[in-house]
């Protein structure tokens, strides 16, 4: 029998916190390890424990749960982060990916679909709508020689999605599940997952270099210069 | 203005020239100051009033007289033939070689001897020489007067009242007298001519910028002025006379009556009297005075010079005193240029007026040329300073006009920034109403009839959360309608897709993602985002609820007359004797709204139904 899987939980809502922690519980392939209502705590848990999933709410009354996603992400690469949100609306999702989310869940989702999306995300897979597809498109340049030569070369190395990943993208946006676009790409559906929570890491990645280059531009920082993990 | 004190400086200056070198050349004294002259200023008078004399006569009634001897001042009725007998005595070494007369009015011969050395006009015609302003120059014949008593003799034509006399006669050396001759000839003559040369000139500049410039009154007045003066002046230097006498000075003095019309003509402009009425004021005026001059006796004329000169004089400095009183003429050039002009005018012709008419002054120079000389120089640099503070007022004012012109562009772009605000605040409040209809139409609705549902009686639980789910869905579309799709359709479709698969999928239901790839819909908004949502949800939550399909086709194809979305399922379809849905009808209402063509039914192949939505690639 595999180790379960280690599970924290950040929401300040009662009544949903309550929910999910009853989904866990039911599953005997989670643990929930703690539970807190505020960021400050989490965070003082996490400054000691790692966890194999984090689940956070982005509203908390003291923080934002970006800070928290963001030192979650810096602190432990294992770690998967997922963002509980209420409709997974393009903004949310967008910035917590950014912050170092590689998923996210639907306040409402039943005991399935909290299981798939967990198992998916361990299994190193992302789950993607069609919107945000469309945004990262727009957000992240193509690769190519001809990408905006007065970039800094780590953040126009760091920007580049492969083409691979833009055709994943496009089929994304057109609505194709990811069980379609494997087999119109001849891969299979894990693989495709998996390239979805790639872009999500270049999308973070991209997010805190180009911080440290507007960093260093204000004199802030002396090394700006960071490798992609 | 410092251009203003320029021309004041530039005319104090060229009237001090002016002077200079009229009181260096004019006086006589300066002549007969000189050393070896001989200045004969007594004379033996003889009047011929018969003219019957041919030869000068040796005995009678002489008068002993001082010269400068003025007909007109002795006898206003004095006319015929004047002789002059001018006895002198040459020293052992003096050298006399010429003669100097400082002015002959009017026809004359000079006799030195008897003999006859020098001619002014034929005495016995009619045709008159006009020497009036200049000194007559008689070169004595031989090498020089021999020692001993000689006499001079001159026989002068006399006009009644007019300018009728003899001047002082001054013998000297050749030397002296022609270099004193000379100096005086330029001064009454040379500059005489200059001066009418630039009064044409003048009047032509005027004139060109009057037509062409300036359509101002004062310019045309001015300018038939100068042409006034021109011919006025011309007459200091004709001595041969282009037609008979009466003619001519009734002529000369017509030209001197308009000038001074035309001078107060100026100061009625600038007291605000109607062109009209001070044109016919002073046409009548000059025409009652230009007829008394050609109807009456040549006897008469100059005392009616002088009669119109103080009359007109008189009424224009009034005119001229007013109307710098009451400031419609200021204190800058080109305001007192009229002033000076008229008091210049009057000083000089009555100057030139007593010269001319009296014993002690007789010998002097004309001085109205003079004024010919002043007016057009100041006037032609004053021009030329208008110009250049004219074209400096241009490029101060292009410049002020482009810092004008900026200043606009940047209130022009300040004032489209508010108006970008308040589009900004008009979409807002668009989408805020958008929203509000949307809630109230959906959610709103659907909340409320649960509510009243709940209030009747008890629902059962899963009625319940159908009612719940079904308001939440709605959010959700809203929400989705308001993603950032890039007016892309599949986008948007496949949004609501990912949305209903985990519900499909619980059901037990396999969906046929069937899309081309379509254009970009410009016209895709939020609001029919929402609607297009909203139709196909209503499509997919009936399949669910009434179909009992397997499958659901989901297709998005390109056609020829639009964007064609068709759902079909493999379920049971719906009977021909059912009642069509309330929620059919909506799916129909909001497509018709929204210009889109919507149709439903049962499939051809009889298994399971059809909706179909049209849409426009363009609206």
């Amino acid at each position: 029998m595999q180790d379960p899987i280690t599970i924290v939980l950040v929401e300040d809502d009662p009544q949903t916190r309550d929910y999910l922690s009853g989904l866990i519980e039911s599953n005997d392939r989670l643990q929930l390890i703690a539970s807190f209502d505020t960021g400050n705590a989490a965070l003082q848990f996490l400054a000691l424990q790692s966890c194999d999933v984090l689940l956070v709410d982005l509203g908390l009354p003291d923080r934002s749960g970006l800070d928290v996603i963001r030192f979650a992400a810096e602190s432990y690469d294992n770690c998967d982060i997922m963002v509980i949100t209420v409709f997974g609306d393009e903004s949310h999702v967008l910035r917590s990916i950014e912050a170092g989310a590689t998923g996210y869940l639907i306040k409402e989702s039943s005991a399935a679909e909290l299981l798939q999306h967990i198992e998916t995300l361990r299994a190193g897979g992302s789950p993607i709508s069609p919107v945000i597809a469309r945004q990262l498109l727009t957000l992240m340049r193509p690769a190519g020689p001809q990408t905006q030569p007065a970039q800094p070369p780590e953040i126009s190395q760091a920007r580049k999605l492969s083409e691979q990943e833009i055709r994943v993208l496009n089929y994304i946006a057109k609505g194709f599940s990811v069980n379609e676009i494997g087999e119109l790409m001849d891969l299979s559906s894990h693989t495709v997952s998996t390239y979805v929570k790639r872009i999500y890491r270049k999308l973070s990645v991209n997010s805190k270099t180009e911080a440290v280059f507007e960093g260093s531009l204000l004199g802030l920082i002396e090394t700006p210069t960071r490798q992609d993990p | 203005m410092s251009s203003n004190r320029r021309v004041g400086y530039f005319c104090a200056l060229l009237i001090a020239g002016l002077l200079f070198l009229h009181y260096q050349y004019s006086p006589l004294r300066q002549l007969s100051a000189q050393a070896g002259t001989l200045t004969l200023s007594q004379a033996d008078f003889f009047l011929d009033a018969q003219d019957t004399l041919r030869a000068p006569p040796v005995n009678g009634p002489w008068l002993n007289l001082q010269l400068p001897h003025v007909w007109y001042q002795h006898d206003p009725s004095m006319r015929g033939t004047g002789w002059y007998r001018l006895p002198f005595t040459v020293e052992e070494n003096s050298k006399l070689q010429s003669l100097l007369i400082a002015r002959l009015g009017l026809n004359a011969n000079v006799y030195l001897d008897g003999l006859l050395i020098g001619s002014y006009g034929d005495l016995r015609t009619n045709r008159f020489f006009r020497p009036w302003n200049r000194a007559m120059l008689v070169r004595m014949p031989g090498e020089k007067l021999s020692a001993g008593a000689h006499q001079i003799d001159i026989e002068l034509l006399g006009v009644t009242n007019y300018f009728t006399g003899l001047g002082t006669v001054v013998l000297g050396s050749d030397l002296t007298i022609q270099s004193y001759f000379a100096g005086r000839f330029f001064m009454q003559n040379t500059v005489a001519q200059v001066a009418a040369g630039l009064c044409f000139a003048s009047f032509a500049a005027f004139i060109a910028i009057w037509r062409r410039m300036t359509r101002s009154r004062e310019f045309l007045i001015t300018a038939l002025l100068m042409l006034n003066l021109a011919l006025w002046i011309s007459g200091f230097s004709t001595f041969q006379l282009p037609f008979g006498m009466t003619y001519y000075a009734r002529s000369m003095y017509t030209l001197h009556t308009t000038t001074l019309c035309l001078m107060l003509q100026i100061f009625l402009f600038r007291l605000k009297v109607p062109p009209v009425h001070s044109t016919v004021l002073l046409g009548s005026l000059a025409s009652i005075l230009i007829g008394l001059l050609w109807n009456i006796d040549m006897d008469q004329l100059l005392g009616q010079l002088g009669l119109i000169t103080a009359l007109l004089g008189t009424l224009g400095m009034v005119l001229a005193v007013r109307s710098l009183m009451d400031g419609s003429t200021q204190l800058n050039v080109p305001g007192l240029v009229p002033v000076f002009t008229l008091t210049g005018y009057l000083v000089l012709t009555f100057h030139d007026l007593v010269t001319i008419t009296s014993d002690d002054r007789f010998d002097d120079s004309l001085v109205t040329p003079y004024l010919g000389l002043v007016l057009p120089l100041s006037g032609t640099y004053y021009l030329l300073l208008s110009f250049i503070t004219a074209y400096q007022a241009t490029r101060h004012s292009n410049t002020r006009l482009q810092v004008a012109v900026v200043q606009a562009r940047d209130e022009l772009s300040m004032q489209y920034e508010k108006l970008a605000k308040v589009e900004k605040g008009r979409l807002l409040q668009e989408e805020r109403q958008r929203l509000m209809a949307d809630m109230h139409d959906g959610m709103g609705s659907q909340l409320i009839s649960t509510l009243t549902a709940l209030k009747a009686a008890p629902l059962a639980q899963s009625d319940m959360v159908n009612l719940l789910q079904q308001c939440v869905d709605d959010l959700r579309l809203t929400i989705d309608s308001l993603e950032p799709t890039h007016q892309d359709i599949l986008t948007l479709l496949g949004n609501f897709r990912y949305r209903m698969e985990p519900r499909l999928r619980l059901a037990g239901i396999k969906l046929n993602w069937r899309v081309d790839d379509v254009p970009d819909l410009d016209y895709l908004n939020p609001r029919k985002s929402l609607q297009l949502l909203r139709i196909v949800q209503e499509a997919f939550t009936n399949i669910l609820k009434h179909a009992g399909c397997t499958e659901i086709h989901f297709k998005v194809n390109l056609q020829k007359d639009g964007i064609l979305i068709c759902v079909m399922d493999n379920g049971r379809g719906v009977d021909g004797k059912e009642m069509p849905g309330k929620g059919l009808d909506n799916m129909a209402r909001r497509a018709a709204q929204m210009g889109f063509q919507f149709a439903c039914g049962n499939r051809d192949n009889g298994e399971g139904y059809s909706v179909s939505v049209r849409l426009p690639v363009a609206q």
